[in-house]
């Protein structure tokens, strides 16, 4: 008896893994299709994208430092206004330098 | 007006003072145990859900005892026995609950409304990321469905009660009712009060299993994911898995095939996005049928019913199939923390009983006490829905396999 049971079970686990390879089988079979790849396109356009973006602005910040480096630090303080000014940053900095200008 | 007399005003109580000892001990016993169940539901012990219809259903039926014309003590809720096609329709015209028990209990029809239900809360996305690791897992959660067998053939019960019995490790209510049905027939009432009454237990049991056999500091495991492209699994690609994997499902275990069409039309449902379809199987028809589903169990331990002779051995046999799913389940899941070395949490092993969601749930809960930064929901949830395929295709072994061992 324990026996039949034994084979009972080794036939559930043998059907079990026979359906997870079927699901795996599938999975595979279904994302190799069209739609799937076009997804797959779709997220490699975007992350493509997200790496140009990155290193533009990683370049920007390189040409910044450079830039930087070669000032004097009166010239810095220039510099930032007018990249900050250039930038369109809001009321906040435009009013911070008219301030500090005021000041003076 | 003599004492007798007095007595038949009040049929309840008359057919409780003519009853036997043991009849009368155990009405009062049940009306105590459904009074308690609705305090233990209502305490959020036992599923709330299914325990305050089953425990009032329980304490009402056994009060409820009248003497029928003929003589005979008899209820207007409910009889199961009955066979007789013209006593049928007759009891159908008297008994209220009759209609729901014949027609949506007894044919399983309302196991298959909660497998829809269940089907549309279900995720399939998750089966997919990992599906040797669930299945894996899934089986080993099964342990009490086979080792249960040759402890119930060595307490004297045959080989078909055996495997019913058996059947309440897979903690799949419906699965545990379809067995019955199709193999023990003169015990599937008893059997499945049984099942349905330690599915609840496992809300509350589990836990403490949990925190025995797993030592906090492994309670306590984060899983390191490892960081891959993340691959959108669209609604489309979940609709074509469930309809291929639900066609080769029935075409290889026909017995079960209603069970795996109910829970898959319950995913294709939710994938094709019809949002009032998807309201209404996963509230009303879902909520209503486990609600019913409670109140007909409740209904059906009727003393003289439940004091069949098994009933004492099948609730032994019942907490010790779910005991050792469970203690299987926790074995696995320490078979996969050794071969994952070290990043797998063990408790998500507790979900192979495939109690859906209950257990997946339980072992978050048990996880989140102890570290409330790990999160093991998504392989729990995956170990779940393979339970219940695992316990499909068990249901399937066993009303296909054990009629071949006698004949």
């Amino acid at each position: 008896m324990v026996g039949f049971v034994l084979k009972m079970a080794i036939v559930a686990f043998v059907i079990s893994m026979f359906m997870a390879f079927v699901i795996h089988m599938l999975y595979a079979i279904i994302t190799s299709t069209t739609i799937s790849k076009y997804y797959d396109q779709k997220l490699k356009d975007e992350y493509d994208r997200a790496k140009r973006i990155k290193k533009i602005r990683m370049q920007r910040i390189i040409n910044d430092i450079k830039a930087i480096e070669s000032m004097e630090s009166s010239e810095i303080v220039d510099y930032y206004y007018g990249k900050r000014s250039m930038m369109d940053e809001g009321d906040f900095l435009s009013k911070w330098k008219k301030n500090d200008l005021n000041n003076k | 007006m003599n004492f007798d007399e007095f007595l038949s005003l009040f049929q309840g109580i008359a057919t409780l003072v003519k009853s036997d000892t043991t009849i009368l001990i155990a009405r009062i016993g049940l009306m105590l145990l459904g009074l308690l169940l609705i305090y233990l539901g209502k305490k959020g012990i036992l599923e709330p859900l299914l325990m305050i219809p089953m425990g009032l259903g329980m304490a009402a039926i056994n009060a409820g005892i009248m003497f029928m014309p003929g003589g005979k003590q008899g209820n207007l809720f409910v009889d199961p026995l009955v066979t007789d096609y013209n006593q049928l329709i007759d009891t159908l015209q008297i008994n209220f609950l009759q209609p729901i028990y014949t027609l949506t209990f007894s044919n399983g029809l309302i196991a298959c409304f909660v497998f829809m239900g269940i089907g549309v809360l279900l995720d399939v996305g998750y089966v997919l990321q990992r599906p040797y690791m669930s299945m894996f897992l899934a089986f080993c959660g099964e342990l009490g469905t086979f080792a249960t067998i040759p402890i119930a053939l060595a307490m004297g019960l045959n080989l078909n009660d055996s495997a019913s019995i058996a059947m309440v490790g897979g903690a799949d209510g419906p699965m545990v009712l379809f067995t019955s049905l199709s193999l023990s027939k003169e015990i599937f009432v008893p059997i499945t009060v049984v099942a349905y009454l330690y599915l609840g237990l496992t809300y509350g049991g589990y836990p403490y299993l949990i925190r025995l056999l797993v030592p906090k500091r492994l309670r306590g495991i984060k899983m390191e994911r490892k960081q891959v492209k993340v691959k959108p699994i669209s609604s489309g690609i979940k609709l074509a898995f469930a309809s291929v994997l639900c066609t080769i499902l029935c075409l290889l275990f026909p017995v079960a095939a209603p069970l795996f069409f109910s829970l898959f039309i319950g995913v294709a449902i939710r994938e094709s996005g019809l949002t009032h379809i998807i309201a209404f199987i996963g509230g009303p028809l879902l909520y209503g049928s486990t609600f019913f589903l409670g109140l007909t169990l409740g209904v059906l331990c009727e003393a003289n019913l439940i004091l069949n002779p098994k009933v004492l051995l099948l609730l032994v046999l019942g907490i010790i199939s779910l005991l050792l799913s469970g203690i299987g389940g926790i074995m696995g899941g320490y078979i996969m923390y050794f071969i994952k070395r070290g990043n797998f949490n063990p408790v998500i092993g507790i979900a192979a009983v495939s109690c859906v969601p209950t257990t997946a749930k339980v072992a978050q809960k048990e996880v989140s006490k102890v570290n409330p930064e790990a999160f093991i929901l998504p392989e729990a949830i995956a170990v779940n829905i393979c339970g219940v395929i695992t316990t499909a295709i068990i249901a399937g072994i066993y009303i296909t396999m054990v009629p071949l061992f006698h004949g």
